[in-house]
């Protein structure tokens, strides 16, 4: 996975592994890999490994249980789909407006791609 | 206390000149680290200092052998200390005679899955195959505290691509690594600190700090620093 460097790299982490419980890769219930192993894959040091899942327990997002390694909580899913549409949205009217569009225009926008998509 | 190595007001120079003239830093256990800076600022002779293979001229370098261990300090010399007549596997028995804390089993394993034969004169190997042979002798310590000047100097291209893999599944659990490098660019996501070296002092500062509050990489905040350094 390639990171953006000009932000915190544990934060793209946490995000990544929330991302792939939404995709239904990680389902509730499942242990996750271990801080080792995540640091191999990720290839970031362990200590970012363990801030970005001690970011997820706070978020409770997932659960430890100390010797045995952390699990995907139950039930958060829905809270997540929430999460992550918003974050997407703020992104986009950001970005939008880095574009020199207006409120109005952002709204035209987001219509024209809703016709286009052929959604209700 | 997770301090395994402390540097307070050291000063050393050579010929006349002074690289550090007051110098204090701490390196903490289990962190990974970057050592930054353009050549002839005093990388390697940091280094140096801190693996005791050379004396400060004022000032103090502590080691904390209590949480270092027997073992403490692993440093990943460049290939030049080889024997003409050495094998790989000479370098290997030296290594497992000197230091008891060497894993042979694990230096074989390593040098199998590098595809370097134990039975080949060591002055045979591509200059890429020697730093890899180094960096296998380094990593099958079993150190609290590894240093490395430029590991990835002398590498082949394929290989520098692995390092950091190589690297985060060679090191055992916990291990705090010193490493000089000029590749930032490709390492900084490895790093959990960076120590910049200007105008011979040390600035140590967090990368997910500098990420977080300055929203820079890690990479063009040190080019920063070093470009108004010249400024100054």
């Amino acid at each position: 996975m390639e990171f953006q460097t000009d932000t915190p790299i544990y934060l793209q982490i946490a995000t990544d592994i929330k991302q792939q419980i939404l995709k239904g890769a990680l389902c509730p219930g499942d242990k996750l890999f271990s801080v080792r192993e995540y640091s191999i894959l990720y290839e970031v040091s362990p200590l970012t490994v363990q801030r970005a899942l001690q970011q997820l327990e706070l978020e409770g997002v997932i659960y430890a249980r100390k010797g045995v390694g952390s699990f995907v909580n139950h039930g958060m899913q829905e809270n997540l789909r929430r999460q992550m549409v918003a974050v997407q949205a703020a992104e986009f009217v950001a970005r939008m407006r880095n574009c020199g569009l207006t409120k109005a225009q952002i709204r035209k926008l987001v219509e024209q791609s809703l016709n286009e998509e052929g959604m209700e | 206390m997770d301090e395994l190595l402390q540097m307070r007001g050291v000063r050393k120079g050579y010929g006349g000149a002074y690289i550090f003239q007051n110098l204090d830093l701490t390196v903490s256990k289990g962190r990974i680290v970057g050592l930054i800076g353009d050549n002839g600022t005093g990388k390697t002779t940091l280094l140096r200092l801190m693996a005791g293979l050379i004396p400060p001229d004022d000032g103090e370098v502590i080691r904390q052998e209590s949480i270092l261990g027997k073992s403490g300090i692993s440093y990943l010399a460049d290939s030049s200390w080889f024997y003409g007549w050495m094998k790989v596997r000479d370098a290997v028995s030296f290594y497992s005679n000197f230091y008891q804390d060497f894993d042979v089993n694990k230096a074989r394993l390593l040098l199998q899955e590098s595809s370097i034969e134990p039975g080949k004169k060591i002055r045979h190997l591509s200059a890429g195959e020697a730093q890899r042979l180094c960096m296998i002798l380094a990593v099958s310590r079993k150190a609290g505290l590894y240093l490395m000047d430029e590991p990835a100097s002398g590498m082949d291209p394929a290989f520098k691509k692995k390092l950091k893999h190589f690297l985060l599944s060679c090191l055992p659990e916990g291990a705090a690594v010193i490493m000089a490098t000029h590749l930032l660019k490709d390492l900084e996501t490895l790093f959990d600190d960076v120590i910049l070296l200007k105008g011979g002092e040390a600035l140590c500062l967090r990368t997910e700090e500098i990420r977080e509050k300055c929203h820079k990489s890690v990479e063009e905040y040190y080019l920063e620093v070093r470009n108004n350094a010249g400024n100054a």
